[in-house]
C-alpha cells in the first residue's frame, strides 16, 4: 500500500495530478472497522491536456514507468490494484478538496472525511453503499450535522430517505 | 462458556445463535477501534489470500466432482 500511494504523491509533484484523495473501501477503513476491498479508489483532479482534454493515457503511462502495470481497468501498484477516477462532480469534487492529510505508515496523505464519504456513498446509493453509511453513523466518524449540511447542499434527501427505510 | 472457547454443539443451538453472532460483532468492532489504519489494511491484504485459498479450495471441489462417475445403470 505505501508504494501506491507514494506512487501516487509523485504523480502530485510532477503536476500529472493536481489533486487527488484517497476514497472508497480504503478511506473508510480509516474511520470504522476495515471491510474487504480489491481496489484502492483513488479520486482525482487529473491535470488537462493543452489541448483542454483530460486524458488518462499519460498518467498511466507514467504510472508505468514508476513500476506500475496495467490490469484490466485497474494499474497494479506493488500488491494493490489503483482506480484513479476524475472527480466527476460537486460533490467528489469538494470532496477531495477538503480531504484531511492523514498518517499512514509515515507518510501523509489525503483522505475524503467520514461525512463526504458517507454522502458520496448516499449519492451512490448500493446496498454495500448504505451499510458503510450505516457503519460511518454508528461508529461517531461522521458527523450528522455537517452530514445534514451536504445532503441539503447536493440534493440528496431522497438517498437519504432510501437509506432510511431500508436500514430502520 | 466464552467466546474464545472451542466451538461446541452448544453454540450450534438456534437460540443461541443470533447472540453469538452478536457478540462476535461486537467483539470485531471492539477490537477494530483499537486497530491502526495500516492495520486494518494490512488485515484488508490478508483478507485477499483467504479468498484466493477458498477459490482454489472450490474449483478443486468442482474438479473433483467432474470426475465423479455419473453414469449409473
Amino acid at each position: 500500500m505505501k508504494l501506491a500511494l507514494e506512487t501516487l504523491l509523485t504523480l502530485q509533484e510532477e503536476s500529472l495530478l493536481q489533486r487527488f484523495a484517497i476514497g472508497g473501501a480504503i478511506a473508510a477503513s480509516f474511520y470504522v472497522e476495515a471491510v474487504a476491498t480489491e481496489d484502492l479508489d483513488v479520486f482525482a483532479f487529473i491535470t488537462p491536456q493543452p489541448s483542454g482534454f483530460v486524458l488518462l493515457t499519460p498518467l498511466y503511462d507514467r504510472i508505468k514507468a514508476l513500476g506500475g502495470r496495467v490490469h484490466n481497468e485497474h494499474i497494479v501498484i506493488g500488491n494493490w490494484p489503483v482506480q484513479i477516477l476524475p472527480a466527476f462532480n460537486p460533490l467528489i469534487e469538494a470532496a477531495v478538496l477538503s480531504a484531511p492529510l492523514q498518517q499512514f505508515e509515515g507518510i501523509e496523505i489525503p483522505v475524503i472525511a467520514a461525512d463526504y464519504l458517507a454522502a458520496i456513498a448516499l449519492q451512490l446509493g448500493r446496498a454495500k453503499d448504505y451499510l458503510r453509511v450505516d457503519a460511518l453513523i454508528a461508529s461517531g466518524a461522521c458527523q450528522i450535522d455537517s452530514l445534514n449540511d451536504l445532503i441539503a447542499s447536493h440534493q440528496l434527501h431522497d438517498r437519504w430517505a432510501s437509506y432510511v427505510r431500508r436500514m430502520a | 462458556m466464552t467466546d474464545g472457547q472451542a466451538m461446541s454443539d452448544e453454540w450450534l443451538k438456534p437460540e443461541d445463535f443470533e447472540a453469538f453472532v452478536a457478540r462476535r460483532k461486537q467483539a470485531w468492532r471492539t477490537q477494530a477501534k483499537q486497530l491502526s489504519w495500516e492495520e486494518k489494511v494490512a488485515a484488508i491484504e490478508r483478507m485477499w489470500e483467504r479468498d484466493k485459498a477458498l477459490k482454489a479450495a472450490r474449483e478443486a471441489i468442482i474438479q473433483s466432482a467432474k470426475k465423479l462417475p455419473t453414469d449409473f445403470d
